[in-house]
């Protein structure tokens, strides 16, 4: 006996019930994570005393101006030379042996520190002295090492300039 | 078929390979990676297309694509050496001139990203061809996919399983420009071209040129980012990238990432009767997108529009929520408790005052095998009642009586393999690129390619008649006519299979006895078919040493359906064709669970796997199982429960998952039946029209929400599992059925579908070693299934399914269609169209498929608009004797003469067809005849808009060739062969991760 009918009664509390019924399952959710919650609200705390929030909240609402900014920033042939830069410095530093790194890097601490001495002698030397200080077994060491060093790099930049 | 063993080394490493198997094949098949984009995927149907040339080897000192080079006993296969890596290198080099890598901020970064996971196999580090933007924007004009011509690497296998899979025909590149791209026809926007929007090419793209645009900036963590800061940041990361391993990683890291977020579970689609499964990607609830698997054994990676994209009523506003209680005038909102309590009391009310039998109960072929199990458990356990049915009645029981007459299985004698190893394909009555679209991608890939013959029988000339070597019209209704004619003219040519029918069939002589009157010459008068036409079909199955015949709606929804259905099983019994590989009769079930829904049960004769109500040891099982008496008489059917409540003996009903309102024919008749009763249980997903006439309305969960299986037409069990959560307070079917049997103490306690399948296991034999374990990922069983698990993909390869294993000719007679009489003087035939499903409850909430088809129209022939003066988008009403409907027109020579289409999709009382069917039915299964009425058509407005829009894929210009046409390519002035270029340019770099 029932005729086709379309009208649904939603029981159209709803967004007021659903409200109801959403805060009742936080407050479940925040009672049973009391510690977490109540820490996570002192380093909230801590952020605000600090003014950290602020500077984040500006950083936030501002995030798509500042996103624009600084990629822009980025963009640009200097700060490409310095990432590259970057990249490069690190590919180096990588492929040099530690040991030998450190040998070389000590050299040169003494070296700095008997130039600084040197120079606060302000007594000049002449050119006897120089050739004089040629037969300083150290001075040789330091000599061939660095005589070694452009022979390498010498091989370097001819192969180089062969490939280009 | 045992395939001979070669033996090959690969690197060294001896392996065994098949005969005719690709070096690429053989080496992925031993679990040995090559690099190969466009011959990654050689087991998604597409063909070996070598577009890509990333997957050079050395092959006996030569280098040569491990695509498309056949194994040979011997063969020395290097992949590792300085000259294969520069070719590979090469390959990959001149791939990156078309694609900008930007990983982590691409939404295809998802860790299956072939041309990404290529470049880091091959360890790339550098660009050598310097990437250069084409002059082409993106196209963004279809509804749920994009192209973007600068990502695109431009391999092709987009156009490949476009032309050469789903065979649509609509994407080509074009080679002869100086950039070239992927086109749409002849270059138009995607939207206004013939594409089908089935995804082949979107799931196939091994990149993200093709994508859904459900994806787009929701499946990565940055992909959101505003265009403004995503550019410049592209760019940087080109600027100072140390090398491409460093955004490998990073890109590793966030794909990574990804998959704590994304679920991507598996299901089976609710389509049509095919059973396309498939991965559903999910963000909550958000559905990124659907990704078919070579593995899916019905569909492998096709889809239809549907199935790929059509998902979005899942999330509808419109969905069910709650339960609803009528009160007066009017639905209230009420708690599960208070409906099934009201339920239980009504039914059980009507039980113990009428008499079992006044209830009556009908099951979804939508829903689950194992929700149809506990709807016929709970009508027969429960309310003692045998009143179950369900909407096969409506399409496909007449193909099932017929096949059980002859066969003794009500089902497809094979699978789709079968179909697409036929050499004569007969289709009769049916439209499957429409109603079952991937099915019919078998078929016009195996017509266009593999030189199977096609033969369509159908009044309109449909998808599939366009293609046919033959596509007879016949007169409406008279299928079985020519059908026993070419039968009879076979025999008469001594053409009939002797051996055959002498050892393996009953009935001959009987049968041959009942031919006389089916002369070329009757047949002929009848059909409206000439005599060399029906002679032709003869000889094109004499020819033929395995043919398939497929049917559906255009044979069965006729009073004589079962008789004709039969026909075509006589015609195969005649001429052998049951039994072996790519043969047999395939009646195409119309809905997902056509099939399931009668294999488990919801019968009024029959409890799971086809097993008689009134046979006494049968239905002992069952009482013994269930602990109860059970009724022995079989129950009432749809259009049997219908007519009883106008008689008043039925009071009750219980109704799930049908839109009986609108899909049963006569709907005038139906509806005032609806008012009659006493009480009535509507189950669905949305306020249906059924559901208005409902006294309880209980909201159902759809298949994404729920776990179970679905049985498709190749009898082919598939378990879907649950994407999601059902919506607000809706439940899966099977869970309500279980609260409300409880309610009534039947003490029910299934924890999970896979429960209900072990109990309908042991029940019925066709279903023993049907298993939830034995349907893990993409497994799947064609039942009948043994104990063991061993399932029956091709039936009746020893005997067919009756006690003497012999097959029964069965003679039968035309029955005449009806005739609504004096002045209906248009046959209106009816059916589908591809983007909606049934009335479209479902479909018509996608915005982007109601984009494309935002309502149904009526089709008309160019003879009959000259004639009455009609044109593309004039108003016309057709009145029928049972009612009227309202309708523009699209002028097409689909249909021919006096006969009229109407789709029949569409939510909209004044547009439905069935307002204009009647209640006559097939006289041996009561399914209604809907493909048997006459109309008049009135003129209400000349002009007006054409039902058919833009973005219609009808509008469209498809472009047919063979494959993407690599040759074209090759002869690219701009075209260096790789071998060519390694011989030229020599040895200079051995070391693929050097910088230079």
């Amino acid at each position: 006996m029932a005729k086709a009918i379309q009208q649904i009664d939603i029981q159209q509390a709803t967004a007021e019930e659903q409200q109801h019924k959403d805060i009742a399952a936080l407050m479940t959710q925040i009672a049973d994570n009391k510690q977490s919650i109540s820490s996570m609200l002192e380093i909230i705390e801590q952020l605000e005393a600090t003014g950290a929030l602020d500077i984040m909240k500006g950083f936030l609402s501002a995030r798509e101006k500042i996103g624009t900014i600084a990629v822009e920033q980025i963009n640009q042939p200097n700060i490409h030379h310095t990432i590259k830069n970057t990249f490069y410095a690190l590919g180096f530093v990588g492929h040099v042996e530690p040991e030998k790194l450190r040998t070389m890097l000590e050299s040169v601490q003494h070296g700095i520190e008997s130039a600084s001495s040197h120079a606060e002698k302000t007594e000049k030397t002449n050119l006897w002295g120089l050739m004089k200080s040629l037969r300083d077994p150290h001075v040789v060491t330091a000599l061939s090492t660095m005589v070694s060093f452009l022979n390498g790099m010498g091989k370097e930049l001819e192969e180089k300039g062969d490939s280009h | 078929m045992v395939m001979k063993k070669v033996t090959i080394s690969i690197n060294g490493q001896e392996i065994e390979a098949t005969e005719g198997q690709s070096i690429f094949e053989a080496a992925r098949d031993n679990d040995i990676y090559m690099p190969g984009i466009c011959a990654s995927q050689p087991d998604l149907g597409v063909g070996v297309i070598q577009t890509c040339d990333t997957c050079f080897v050395d092959v006996n000192g030569k280098l040569e694509r491990s695509c498309s080079t056949t194994v040979e006993q011997g063969m020395k296969v290097t992949d590792n050496s300085d000259k294969v890596k520069e070719a590979q290198l090469e390959g990959m080099s001149r791939i990156l001139e078309n694609h900008e890598l930007y990983c982590t901020v691409c939404d295809n970064n998802n860790g299956d990203c072939v041309v990404h996971n290529t470049a880091e196999h091959l360890q790339v580090n550098h660009q050598k061809y310097p990437f250069t933007p084409k002059p082409y924007t993106a196209d963004n004009t279809h509804p749920f996919y994009r192209y973007e011509p600068d990502q695109c690497i431009l391999c092709g296998l987009c156009v490949e399983a476009c032309q050469d899979l789903q065979v649509s025909e609509v994407l080509t590149i074009d080679w002869e420009r100086k950039e070239p791209r992927v086109i749409w026809d002849n270059d138009v926007p995607i939207d206004q071209s013939s594409c089908v929007s089935c995804g082949h090419c979107v799931s196939v793209c091994p990149c993200n040129a093709l994508m859904e645009k459900s994806m787009l900036g929701e499946a990565g963590y940055l992909t959101k980012m505003p265009k403004n800061i995503l550019e410049p940041m592209i760019d940087v990361t080109k600027e100072v990238e140390p090398g491409y391993s460093g955004i490998f990683a990073i890109s590793n890291v966030e794909a990574a990432m990804r998959e704590s977020r994304i679920d991507k579970t598996k299901t089976v689609c609710t389509y049509c009767g095919v059973g396309c499964s498939f991965e559903v990607w999910t963000k909550g609830r958000e559905i990124l997108k659907v990704q078919p698997h070579p593995e899916a054994p019905a569909n492998g990676i096709s889809t239809c529009v549907k199935g790929k994209f059509g998902w979005d009523f899942v999330n509808s506003e419109e969905r069910l929520k709650t339960p609803l209680i009528r009160k007066g005038d009017k639905f209230v909102e009420a708690t599960w408790d208070e409906a099934l309590s009201l339920v239980a009391e009504k039914l059980q009310g009507i039980k113990q005052e009428n008499g079992s039998d006044a209830l009556g109960f009908i099951a979804s072929s939508k829903c689950t095998n194992e929700e149809n199990y506990l709807m016929q458990k709970m009508a027969r356990q429960i309310f003692q009642t045998n009143n179950i049915d369900n909407c096969s009645r409506y399409c496909q029981t007449p193909a099932s009586a017929g096949l059980m007459r002859t066969v003794g299985i009500g089902g497809d004698s094979g699978t789709i393999e079968d179909i697409a190893a036929a050499e004569l394909i007969i289709v009769v009555g049916a439209n499957p690129e429409e109603s079952h679209p991937v099915l019919a991608t078998r078929i016009k890939r195996a017509h266009k390619l593999h030189n199977q013959k096609l033969v369509v029988a159908d009044l309109r000339k449909n998808g599939l008649a366009e293609r046919a070597d033959l596509h007879l019209h016949p007169k409406p209704g008279t299928d079985l006519v020519w059908i026993t004619a070419v039968a009879k003219y076979m025999i008469d040519q001594g053409w009939e299979a002797k051996e055959f029918l002498s050892e393996r069939v009953n009935n001959v002589e009987e049968y041959m006895a009942s031919l006389d009157k089916f002369t070329l010459e009757y047949a002929e008068s009848v059909t409206g078919l000439t005599q060399d036409t029906m002679k032709k079909v003869a000889e094109m199955i004499h020819e033929s040493t395995a043919t398939c015949i497929l049917w559906a709606m255009g044979v069965t929804q006729h009073m004589g359906g079962t008789d004709t259905s039969t026909s075509i099983a006589n015609l195969l019994l005649v001429t052998g064709n049951f039994g072996k590989r790519g043969t047999g009769a395939y009646p195409l079930r119309g809905h997902n669970n056509v099939q399931g829904a009668s294999d488990f049960g919801t019968m009024p004769n029959f409890f799971p796997g086809y097993e008689a109500v009134d046979d006494d040891t049968i239905r002992s099982r069952y009482e013994k199982a269930w602990e109860t008496q059970l009724p022995k008489e079989p129950g009432l059917n749809n259009h049997e429960i219908v007519a009883a409540i106008h008689k008043g003996s039925v009071k009750g009903v219980y109704l799930f998952g049908e839109e009986m309102g609108l899909v049963d024919s006569n709907i005038n008749y139906v509806h005032e039946a609806f008012e009659k009763l006493d009480f009535f249980v509507v189950q669905d997903i949305f306020f249906s029209k059924t559901a208005q006439y409902a006294d309880v309305v209980l909201p159902a969960a759809p298949s994404l929400e729920k776990e179970g299986t679905f049985t498709n037409t190749e009898r082919r069990i598939q378990k879907l599992n649950k994407v999601m959560e059902p919506l607000g307070d809706s439940k899966p079917d099977w869970e309500i059925f279980q609260e409300l049997a409880n309610k009534l103490g039947a003490d029910w306690n299934y924890q999970s579908p896979g429960e209900i399948m072990v109990e309908a296991a042991s029940l019925a034999p066709a279903f023993a070693g049907v298993d939830y374990q034995r349907l893990e990922g993409w497994d799947s069983l064609v039942w009948p299934v043994d104990k063991d698990g061993q399932d029956h993909p091709l039936l009746y390869e020893k005997e067919f399914a009756f006690p003497d294993g012999k097959a029964k000719l069965f003679p039968v007679d035309w029955t005449p269609p009806y005739e609504a009489g004096e002045g209906y003087n248009l046959h209106l035939n009816n059916g589908r169209i591809l983007e909606h499903f049934h009335e479209g409850n479902m479909t018509y909430q996608s915005d982007g498929i109601s984009h494309k088809v935002p309502n149904p129209w009526l089709e008309v022939s160019p003879e009959l608009a000259r004639e009455r003066n009609i044109e593309t988008g004039a108003l016309v009403r057709l009145t029928s004797p049972y009612g009227k409907v309202k309708l523009r027109v699209w002028v097409t020579d689909q249909v021919k003469g006096n006969e009229l289409y109407l789709p029949m999709n569409t939510r909209k009382e004044i547009e439905a067809v069935n307002k204009l069917t009647s209640s006559y039915h097939d006289k041996d299964t009561h399914t209604p005849n809907y493909k048997e009425m006459q109309v008049k058509m009135e003129l209400l407005e000349a002009k007006g808009e054409s039902p058919i829009v833009v973005g219609n894929f009808r509008l469209g210009n498809p472009q047919p060739q063979v494959g993407v046409r690599v040759s074209e390519k090759w002869g690219r002035k701009d075209f260096t062969p790789i071998p060519e270029l390694i011989e030229k340019e020599g040895l200079f770099d051995g070391q693929s991760d050097t910088a230079n």
